[in-house]
């Protein structure tokens, strides 16, 4: 028992001490006992007493790997290594998470907001200029509904401020019982403090229009019933109500696989070199997609369903400028890693001349503190683009660095 | 030794100058846990108060396996000294 404690204990021993330390200990238990026998002692008082002792060496244990952390951090090599740079970032993320109280808003765009919410549709018409999208002409809308196989009920509505003004069937077309209007409640993104119902005859004054399709339907399918439509000269636009509500989490997420893959293709090396700029890249663009879509989902919808230019372009331009400078820092930070163990380099030597630009060009070059190899940085990378040069160290180098492995 | 020694570190340090040699005696003489006697000794090595060997093949041959030893430096004998100013109860433990 005793043994075993100290076995386990001395896995949390620092490398270079472990096999001492373990020595030390096992004989200690192995003396203490026999003296304990051979003072008169029973076989089990003596077991007793000695894995009292031995617990001792998991103390010991946590005390000489809290030492030695404490060495490294004096050394400031601690933030080197990589899982402390995935440490951060993963607190970075969850900081951010707690923030956004675990990502409300896009969440909330994500989850269905109404009963059977994948049949809503907003109904508009093109205005023929830039795919802008303007309110849907009631008439010809509620006209074409009678006769539509596909929808089977329509609602206009019409937002005045805090106030929503609507037919007297949209809330049938939205399948919701109560009359919402309470504090809290939003409709396409908008705050609605109070609900009004106009009159049936006020049709063209309605803003938008929102209706249920019989069945849930794809939108191709969909597309090819409003085309249809269009050959009879009715132009109207269908937009999936949760389509539109996710936009901005779909746009995110493929804009960051999209950067994540761009940036893959350029840090290709070894499995655990790209494995480890996979999971970095991947919080960082998560994190930033995550905020930007936090930011995007509680921005309005247009009544229209369509994408209001004005709002939306500066938006698009935020995301692309903020993953690019997350996905050019990855890389730069990647560059300055070791590609066997991913520890950022040190110890930066100037070398070369720069009187001679051919043969012995000038440059900083750094060490990985495990000696795996060197890191030669031009220093005309910038104006020539050359490339980061590593210089692997074979084993003969390992006894320098002896004291750098002991964790 | 710059940093005054703390009372557990003292006492320790009077246990291996009285002829402690082995954690497992010290342990008993003091009746402090091993978890205390062993980060503290390896702050006393370190401070050059006491100086760690381990005991010759021949020395172990006759009675198991070699064993760590610890024994008081000059240094320490000093810092002990001071000590026993500091703490009085440390020198009551010397009989």
């Amino acid at each position: 028992m005793s043994r075993c404690l100290i076995v386990a204990a001395a896995a949390a021993v620092p490398r270079a001490q472990r096999r001492s330390w373990k020595t030390e200990w096992l004989w200690e238990v192995w003396h203490g006992h026999s003296d304990l026998v051979r003072g008169g002692c029973t076989g089990s008082e003596a077991s007793w007493r000695i894995l009292r002792f031995a617990a001792g060496a998991l103390v010991d244990a946590a005390d000489l790997r809290l030492e030695h952390i404490l060495v490294a951090l004096n050394r400031r090599s601690l933030a080197r290594e990589p899982l402390v740079c995935l440490g951060a970032l993963l607190l970075v993320f969850l900081a951010l998470a707690a923030w956004t109280d675990g990502f409300r808003h896009s969440r909330l765009a994500a989850s269905a907001s109404y009963p059977d919410s994948q049949q809503l549709v907003l109904l508009s018409r093109p205005a023929g200029v830039l795919g802008i999208e303007t309110a849907a002409s009631m008439e010809q809308v509620w006209a074409w509904v009678d006769e539509s196989k596909w929808f089977g009920n329509v609602a206009g509505f019409r937002l005045h401020g805090g106030t929503l003004e609507i037919s007297r069937n949209f809330f049938d077309v939205l399948h919701t019982d109560a009359v919402p209007g309470g504090a809290g409640w939003r409709f396409l993104g908008r705050p609605v403090q109070s609900v009004r119902f106009l009159d049936p005859g006020s049709q063209n004054g309605y803003a938008g229009a929102i209706a249920r399709l019989k069945h849930p339907a794809d939108r191709s399918l969909l597309e090819i019933q409003l085309g249809k439509l269009a050959n009879q000269g009715v132009h109207i636009t269908a937009t999936f109500l949760d389509e539109r509500g996710r936009w901005p989490l779909y746009f995110a997420a493929v804009t960051a696989l999209m950067f994540l893959a761009a940036g893959m293709v350029r840090a290709r090396r070894t499995p655990f070199y790209l494995a480890f700029f996979a999971v970095k890249t991947a919080l960082l663009l998560a994190s930033v997609g995550l905020a930007w879509t936090e930011v995007a989902s509680t921005i309005p919808i247009p009544v229209t369903g369509g994408v209001d230019v004005g709002t939306a372009a500066p938006l698009v331009m935020l995301l692309l400028l903020s993953e690019a400078f997350v996905l050019r820092w990855s890389l730069e930070d990647q560059a300055g890693r070791c590609p066997v163990c991913c520890r950022q380099v040190s110890m930066p030597v100037t070398v070369g001349s720069r009187s001679s630009l051919i043969l012995d060009r000038p440059g900083v070059e750094f060490l990985c503190t495990r000696g795996h190899g060197t890191l030669r940085l031009s220093d005309l990378t910038t104006c020539t683009g050359e490339p980061y040069h590593w210089t692997p160290l074979d084993h003969s180098w390992q006894e320098v660095f002896a004291r750098e492995k002991t964790a | 030794m710059k940093t005054p020694l703390s009372l557990t570190s003292a006492i320790i340090l009077q246990a291996v100058a009285t002829g402690r040699r082995y954690g497992f005696e010290m342990m008993d003489a003091t009746g402090l846990p091993s978890g205390t006697i062993y980060p503290a000794l390896r702050r006393l090595e370190k401070a050059r108060l006491i100086r760690s060997d381990w005991e010759s093949t021949k020395a172990a041959e006759s009675y198991g396996p070699p064993r760590k030893y610890f024994r008081v430096t000059g240094e320490g004998i000093a810092a002990l000294e001071a000590a026993e100013r500091r703490f009085p109860a440390v020198a009551q433990l010397k009989g």
